[in-house]
């Protein structure tokens, strides 16, 4: 039967600097003395070694590109959705200030034109006065002598 | 995109720069929240290495490690708007990893794992740091690797991430905890019973050797 040792519930978090300084000085001295603590501290050390041992991978040089794709697909498959989180794309710096810019021309827009049509009106009302100012003006003559001699003989 | 600047005023005018360290790759995210990309990319150089070797030493197969770890920083980018930090930045993308890589391996594509192990081209890349002896030390050291990378596959998922992410990330058992939501007992249990399982099948075999 393998010895056992109370004390050996502590080793993992002892190695792992997980231990207040006080209990990590009494577990460091209890290893020296147990041949049971010693024994499996030793093991998980040289376990953490062989861990150790495995170097790092080199990411393949298509990584970066794979990537950026994948960000451009999901920002394309942003900009139709009007509702619902469009604004959480990286297009919302642009088209935030762009939409407003556009909603306030189609505004003014608008307002002219209703303007320009109530003005247009005016202005015909005006050039029929002015016609009919014109037309006195115009036969001003033939109105005066009316007035003198009255109207001709077959008009009265 | 209010939530980040409030959050990084709220920290700076309290003096509260000590609760995230002077973590500049939170400033990096949050200046990303903002619409910087060249932040995220700045982020993005820097954690690619280490989040796919994360990814690698999980699955041991060089084409998922760098699926997954793309799905983790497009995760990462889609978070960008509504990040707020809430402890340090490297402790929030190993938590996204770990989940990313545990979600993976729930979806049992990986039952092939002896053989890939066993496939030198999968192993292609990872070479064990003393590689640069002669022709029989790499006999062995090719044969070492592989008998790390089927033992560590052989641990459960989460006994796994919580070996790797305190082995090689050096997190602590609180950080792990708030990656893998559960609390520090149960993390020391995790890393107890990996490393006991992880000697069995390593330090038994090498014995004296090593």
């Amino acid at each position: 039967m393998k010895p056992t040792c109370s004390w050996t519930e502590l080793i993992n978090p002892y190695m792992d600097g997980e231990l207040p300084e006080e209990k990590t000085r009494l577990v460091k001295n209890h290893i020296t003395g147990c041949a049971t603590c010693s024994a499996e501290f030793e093991s998980l050390e040289k376990t953490r070694t062989f861990l150790h041992s495995l170097d790092e991978v080199d990411v393949r040089t298509d990584f970066d590109r794979k990537f950026w794709k994948k960000v451009d697909d999901l920002e394309n498959r942003k900009i139709p959705v009007i509702f619902g989180g469009w604004l959480a794309g990286r297009w919302r710096h642009g088209l935030t200030p762009l939409l407003a810019t556009l909603i306030l021309i189609l505004g003014i827009s608008y307002v002219n034109h209703s303007r320009n049509n109530s003005f247009k009106n005016a202005m015909f009302m005006d050039q029929m006065d002015l016609f009919a100012d014109y037309d006195v003006v115009n036969n001003l003559d033939v109105l005066e002598q009316i007035d003198r001699e009255g109207l001709p003989g077959d008009l009265r | 995109m209010i939530q980040p600047f409030f959050f990084e005023t709220f920290f700076k005018s309290r003096g509260l720069n000590e609760v995230m360290g002077t973590d500049s790759e939170i400033e990096l995210m949050l200046r990303f929240s903002k619409g910087d990309e060249n932040a995220f990319r700045t982020l993005f150089l820097a954690y690619k290495k280490k989040i796919v070797n994360y990814c690698y030493r999980f699955f041991f197969n060089q084409d998922t490690a760098e699926e997954v770890s793309q799905e983790i920083f497009l995760k990462v980018y889609k978070a960008g708007p509504r990040y707020t930090p809430t402890a340090s930045f490297s402790t929030w993308i190993f938590k996204i990893a770990t989940h990313a890589c545990l979600n993976e391996l729930r979806r049992d594509k990986h039952k092939s794992f002896i053989r890939s192990i066993d496939s030198d081209e999968e192993m292609g890349g990872m070479e064990l740091a003393d590689d640069n002896a002669g022709p029989h030390a790499r006999i062995e050291a090719s044969e070492r690797k592989k008998r790390i990378g089927k033992a560590l596959r052989s641990l459960p998922g989460k006994q796994r991430a919580a070996i790797l992410l305190r082995e090689y990330q050096g997190f602590s058992y609180k950080e792990i905890g708030d990656q893998m939501g559960m609390s520090e007992a149960g993390i020391k249990s995790l890393i107890h019973r990996g490393r006991e399982s992880l000697r069995n099948m390593l330090y038994d075999e090498f014995g004296e050797d090593s």
